[in-house]
């Protein structure tokens, strides 16, 4: 069986990276295998960029291994790989095509295969007629995007983005996220960083958590969402909803006939509903409220008990 | 990150490319390139422009002695052939060939200035055509009035003259007054509205002090002509070298052996102006791409080493692009000089070139530019924002400039224990050991100098690679630097000490 599941693109284990005596990432391990989209979560500060850098070969860790494509990260990925950095990472004064193709070139494209790519590309985005602008003159938006195209433009195997969406408008994160999808869809694999959990949701199949340096989670989006207690309100005038719901729930709040809901873990609204018919108390209303990853994160963060303090403890 | 694999030269090339070429698109180096050929027009021009906006000043004097008005108006038409002579001569230098060079002089002084313009006619009949005096923009008109007081009102535009077919006020009026008991028994004053126009003023200055100075010769009964030309008849004094031979042109030292050592200052100059040029451009584009995480973008794809050396060979190509208008100004004036200049000069031209500096120029030129090309690289991954890279250059421009001192010394004094010493020290070596050249050191000293050179750029590229890789992706610079040395000495050196 094990023989079915493929080699990792990205492997990485017992990471850590210290800054002047600062950890910026404790002991993380994760693997990306090919084909998937995985999101890269966790609050500002994690250690998020500091990770992928690493993921790159750019910054090299104190301790723990990496292996990108089986070997160590580095010049043997050169061109199989396409990254996006957290802020803009083109010349300012150069033209949209140039910006691209010159990235296209260092990555194994011939010059003028690499101008004819970044001509294409930028018309299947619509951003046909931006060709010729410099890009100090483009929108962060369409910056950002002529930046992506600049990422992938050579194809890469693997695509690595740190915090794509950030400063773009929800027009642009929808049109970037549609890029993703594209790009996800002819078969790359993909992980992008953030700290807006409800991108994650919507493009990825796998996620990883990062708090304070550490990883928190490691796992399929409805796998987290599993993690969160769930919560549901209900509404009846019956004096006996109190007593009924109580031994279902760790949390029981109402406002008159309105009552709030966090149910034990392990039960589900469909619990709650059975003991309410089993009593004949009387629903005006029954509504189970769907986490969002927000919600797995905050559970998965207050579960693992992050260390809070910055400094390590020595391994 | 330890790797086998070789550098790319393709990568090399075009992140080298690139920074040529981003470079070159620009205004600023166009101004920069452009700038000689600017300059020279400016210069060349601005005099022309600036006589031909000048208005012509009418003036007059009132000379109640009755002896100085014709003689100042003789001396000013004097005084503007001499400058049209002066003028000649000048242009003569490019326009009559060598060897009738002596004859022309001797025509232009002897049979004036008609002749000699009869000479450039011949090889240059257009130049000829526009040498001739410009009208002069003082203008004599005779006093329209007998008295100063009533010469006041034709100062303050109350009344005007009437001159070259129009009405004009007057600009200056010089009044002389005998007074026996005054110098030269004259009283002058000079009356304007115009405080800053001093053109009679100046003349009338120099035409006094050239007859105080004949009158006083005179009176001690020299005749002015027979003394200035007396003046002429002194010793000559030859300056000859033991260590030249006779056979070689003879002892007598000439400008041609001057010349090498002004034309080796000129290629020192050259490389200090190369080297910092260059290195601003590498900071600048350095800080650039840093601030606009472009380098992050590149290292995902190429080698921190093939974006060093792809640097450093993108910013030579462009400083040598930017340089070549001062090439081809060189070559322009060492084709002229070759023509038009003396022979003497043309010889020093050649024996500049010598082999040795022509074998180790290049090597000074490509050892010093990598030397500090590598710092400036360095420099600007270290630096977080322009301030940053402005805080940092500050020690590096105050090393060159202390550096550039080298070159009066070597004009003045070849064989001096600075030059001797400088020649040995890495950061002057470049521009040390250019200069010394013409004095023939021995060749182990400038070997010496191309090894330390050498040494010292080596030990540079590798610690200035090594500052790049931490500066670009430590992320915070300077401030990781300083960590990282704090830690590095709370490990090595405490630990040491500790134990």
């Amino acid at each position: 069986m094990l023989e079915n599941i493929p080699a990792p693109i990205l492997s990485l284990k017992h990471v850590r990276k210290s800054f002047g005596g600062k950890p910026a990432v404790r002991g993380v391990s994760f693997e990306v295998r090919p084909g998937e989209i995985v999101g890269f979560l966790g609050p500002n500060g994690a250690g998020k960029t500091t990770t992928l850098r690493m993921a790159l070969g750019l910054i090299v860790p104190d301790s723990g291994e990496i292996k990108l494509f089986g070997g160590p990260p580095g010049p043997a990925a050169f061109g199989r790989i396409g990254f996006l950095p957290e802020e803009r990472g083109l010349y300012r004064k150069i033209r949209a095509r140039d910006g691209i193709a010159h990235i296209a070139s260092l990555n194994g494209m011939k010059r003028k295969a690499a101008l004819k790519t970044a001509d294409a590309m930028l018309a299947r985005y619509g951003l046909g007629d931006i060709g010729h602008k410099k890009i100090k003159t483009l929108s962060k938006g369409m910056a950002q995007k002529v930046q992506l195209i600049a990422a992938i433009a050579h194809d890469p195997e693997f695509l690595i983005l740190d915090e794509p969406f950030s400063g773009l408008d929800p027009v642009n994160q929808k049109l970037l996220e549609d890029m993703i999808r594209e790009i996800a869809g002819r078969g790359r694999t993909i992980i992008f960083s953030t700290h807006v959990m409800e991108h994650a949701e919507r493009l990825c199949e796998k996620i990883v958590l990062l708090s304070k340096g550490q990883k928190i989670f490691d796992g399929t989006v409805s796998e987290a969402l599993a993690q969160v207690p769930c919560r549901l309100k209900l509404e009846t005038d019956d004096k006996r909803a109190q007593d009924v719901l109580a031994p279902l729930c760790t949390a029981l709040r109402h406002d008159g006939p309105v009552y709030d809901l966090v149910l034990k873990p392990g039960l589900a609204p469909k619990h709650v509903l059975a003991a309410a018919l089993d009593h004949k108390l009387a629903l005006k209303g029954f509504a189970p409220a769907n986490p969002g990853l927000h919600e797995a994160f905050v559970t998965l963060v207050g579960r693992a008990g992050v260390v809070s303090t910055d400094r390590e403890t020595k391994a | 990150m330890k790797n086998a694999n070789p550098i790319s030269l393709r990568r090399t090339y075009l992140i080298a490319r690139r920074d040529f070429v981003g470079y070159i698109k620009t205004w600023g180096f166009w101004l920069t390139a452009l700038g000689p050929f600017v300059g020279i027009l400016v210069g060349v021009l601005a005099p022309f422009i600036m006589m031909g906006s000048e208005p012509t000043r009418y003036v007059s004097v009132l000379d109640e002695t009755g002896k100085h008005a014709r003689a100042l108006e003789a001396y000013m038409v004097e005084e503007n052939e001499d400058a049209l002579k002066l003028a000649m001569r000048q242009i003569a230098k490019y326009t009559v060939p060598r060897k009738e060079r002596d004859h022309f002089n001797r025509v232009l002084d002897e049979q004036g200035v008609e002749a000699a313009r009869a000479l450039i006619r011949k090889t240059n009949p257009t130049i000829a055509r526009h040498l001739k005096l410009p009208d002069s923009k003082l203008k004599f008109v005779p006093p329209p009035a007998t008295t100063l007081e009533a010469l006041k009102p034709y100062l303050d535009g109350r009344k005007t003259v009437l001159a070259d077919g129009g009405a004009h006020t007057l600009d200056g009026v010089l009044y002389l007054k005998a007074r026996p008991e005054a110098p030269g028994g004259v009283e002058a004053q000079y009356w304007t509205i115009h405080p800053t126009h001093s053109g009679l003023l100046d003349l009338a200055k120099r035409y006094f002090r050239t007859q105080a100075s004949r009158g006083f010769l005179q009176a001690h009964g020299i005749d002015p002509d027979s003394y200035v030309k007396a003046r002429r008849q002194t010793p000559k004094i030859t300056t000859l070298n033991p260590l030249k031979t006779a056979r070689a042109g003879g002892q007598e030292v000439t400008t041609k052996d001057k010349i090498p050592y002004f034309v080796a200052a000129g290629f020192s100059m050259l490389l200090w102006f190369t080297v910092f040029t260059g290195a601003y451009m590498l900071l600048m584009s350095m800080v650039e791409e840093k601030i606009n995480k472009v380098l992050e973008m590149l290292l995902a794809s190429t080698r921190f080493s093939e974006i060093f050396f792809g640097k450093l060979l993108g910013v030579a190509a462009l400083t040598l692009a930017s340089l070549l208008p001062w090439i081809a100004l060189g070559a322009l004036g060492f084709y002229g000089a070759s023509v038009f200049a003396d022979g003497a000069i043309v010889e020093g031209l050649v024996k500049a070139m010598s082999p040795k500096m022509m074998i180790f120029l290049p090597i000074f030129f490509v050892l010093g530019y990598v030397f500090y090309g590598s710092m400036f690289i360095a420099l600007g991954a270290l630096a977080e924002s322009m301030q940053d890279a402005s805080t940092l250059m500050t020690p590096m421009v105050l090393i060159l400039t202390a550096c550039i001192m080298v070159v009066p010394i070597g004009i003045v004094s070849p064989d001096s224990p600075v030059l001797d010493i400088a020649s040995w020290v890495p950061f002057s070596a470049p521009f040390a050991a250019v200069i010394r050249l013409p004095a023939n050191p021995p060749l182990w000293q400038t070997l010496g100098s191309v090894s330390s050179l050498l040494l010292g750029s080596a030990f540079v590229v590798w610690g200035s690679s090594r500052l790049f890789k931490h500066g670009v992706l430590a992320g915070n610079g300077l401030a990781a630097v300083r960590a990282g040395l704090k830690s590095w000495i709370r490990r090595v050196v405490l630990r040491r000490k500790n134990a």
